[in-house]
């Protein structure tokens, strides 16, 4: 076996960014560890250091804050599904989050690591794609923000440089009449998805007033089928838009055709699960207004 | 690049010399001699090495040593108290719950960090829970069956009160 990384647990972030300074991309961040141990024990990645981030303070929990929900980057998964306020504001986020397949790997992971290792198939990355969030990345240079549209940049790649590291997502608290949704189908419950479906959705009088739809494992990042959320726009809502949407969302997309689906698969479980993903959001909305 | 960890193992203070990116498996099994926990896939896939921290269940193959340190540990070793089976452990034996074996540990251990947050679980519940382990014998009825009366007689009782 290669020679095991030197191991360093700072209990300050301005530690951990000197050393990503120092090592680049010898150093490898630790936050849940549920994909990095992996690839370590495999052999997949050699680092000459592990930074853990696990006793670095302020970068766990979930905090309401000027119109927006501030979730730290190493709140874990099973805090996103199980926290009331994220149940109750971000639906969309709490359900791709108890979509995370094991349940060891929900009490562990985080999601900052989840989002910054971008796996074909998490599914965290589409929710927060959908919910427009917005990250904050932290160096020895500073602090920057970016959109979960700018972030994900190809398979398994992300924004991030080898000296940066994700503290926390902000995501704008949806109006209230929002609705939202994650659907995802793999071939048993506990694998990554092979194709995940986030929405978000608001409507009005019958109309669509606003669709955000986020996919997740179908190509080597999520991707905002933005010609989908366009031909919902203050549509009627009826199946034919619905069906219209999902044909559009499959068209958009680039899948990838891998041991676990083809192209075409994958293509057609995008058009199935944009309109069920939609009507799951409208449902939980119905099933909400009936309860008030 | 060793460091000395300190925590709780199933009730009882201990040390160990570690290196810290070293998965606690290896420790829990190699250095402390406690084989409760399976060396099954060793990538975090099929759980049999799960155990307790903090009373929440990991997969102990890709948890770091270096983070032990300070933490509660239980594995299945320390879950029966006084020489009396866990409820779980009795009910997989009431219900013959197990084929080879190799899996049990974890699959208890899942389910004991399971229902301390879950009341009156559904079987879908259920099922959802032990999807995230592997039977490689496939006797999961069995134990959906154990998981079932454990979960309804601990609701029992705290309907009771």
């Amino acid at each position: 076996m290669t020679r095991r990384p030197d191991y360093h647990d700072p209990e300050r972030l301005a530690e951990v960014l000197a050393l990503l300074h120092e090592h680049g991309d010898d150093a490898k961040l630790v936050a849940g560890g549920q994909s990095l141990m992996v690839m370590l024990r495999q052999g997949l990645i050699t680092p000459t250091a592990l930074v853990d981030l696990a006793r670095v303070p302020g970068l766990v929990g979930v905090e309401r804050r000027n119109g927006a929900l501030r979730i730290g980057a190493m709140t874990t998964i099973r805090t996103l599904e199980s926290d009331p306020t994220v149940r109750r504001l971000l639906p969309t986020l709490a359900e791709a989050a108890a979509a995370v397949g094991p349940m060891q790997i929900r009490n562990m992971g985080t999601v900052g690591g989840n989002t910054a290792h971008n796996a074909v198939g998490a599914d965290p990355p589409p929710a927060l794609l959908a919910l427009d969030a917005t990250a904050t990345v932290a160096s020895a240079d500073g602090e920057r923000k970016v959109p979960l549209d700018e972030f994900f940049t190809g398979y398994f790649e992300t924004c991030l440089a080898p000296t940066e590291v994700v503290t926390e997502f902000s995501i704008p608290v949806p109006g209230v009449g929002t609705a939202g949704a994650y659907l995802k189908f793999a071939s048993r419950v506990v694998d990554m998805s092979i194709v995940g479906v986030a929405v978000v959705l608001r409507r009005e009088e019958g109309r669509v007033r606003g669709a955000q739809i986020a996919i997740g494992g179908a190509g080597p990042v999520p991707f905002r089928a933005r010609q989908a959320e366009a031909s919902l726009q203050d549509a009627s809502w009826s199946e034919t838009a619905l069906r219209d949407a999902g044909a559009l969302a499959a068209e958009e997309s680039t899948p990838l055709g891998d041991i676990h689906a083809s192209v075409a698969y994958r293509r057609w479980l995008i058009r199935v699960l944009v309109p069920r993903a939609l009507k799951a959001a409208a449902a939980q909305a119905d099933g909400v207004e009936g309860a008030r | 690049m060793r460091r000395t960890v300190a925590f709780t193992l199933n009730g009882t203070a201990v040390t160990a010399e570690v290196d810290p990116t070293q998965p606690l498996l290896e420790v829990l099994r190699d250095q402390l001699g406690l084989l409760g926990a399976r060396r099954g896939c060793e990538t975090a896939y099929c759980g049999a090495c799960t155990v307790l921290v903090g009373g929440l269940a990991v997969r102990s193959c890709i948890f770091l040593a270096g983070r032990a340190g300070g933490r509660e540990i239980t594995t299945i070793e320390g879950l029966a108290h006084d020489g009396e089976l866990d409820a779980l452990q009795a009910a997989f034996i009431t219900h013959g719950a197990l084929e080879c074996g190799y899996c049990i540990p974890g699959m208890i251990l899942l389910t004991k960090s399971a229902l301390t947050t879950m009341t009156q679980p559904t079987e879908a519940d259920i099922r959802r829970v032990l999807s995230s382990n592997l039977c490689r014998c496939t006797g999961y009825v069995k134990m959906i069956e154990a998981v079932k009366a454990v979960a309804t007689s601990t609701g029992e009782e705290a309907r009771r009160g």
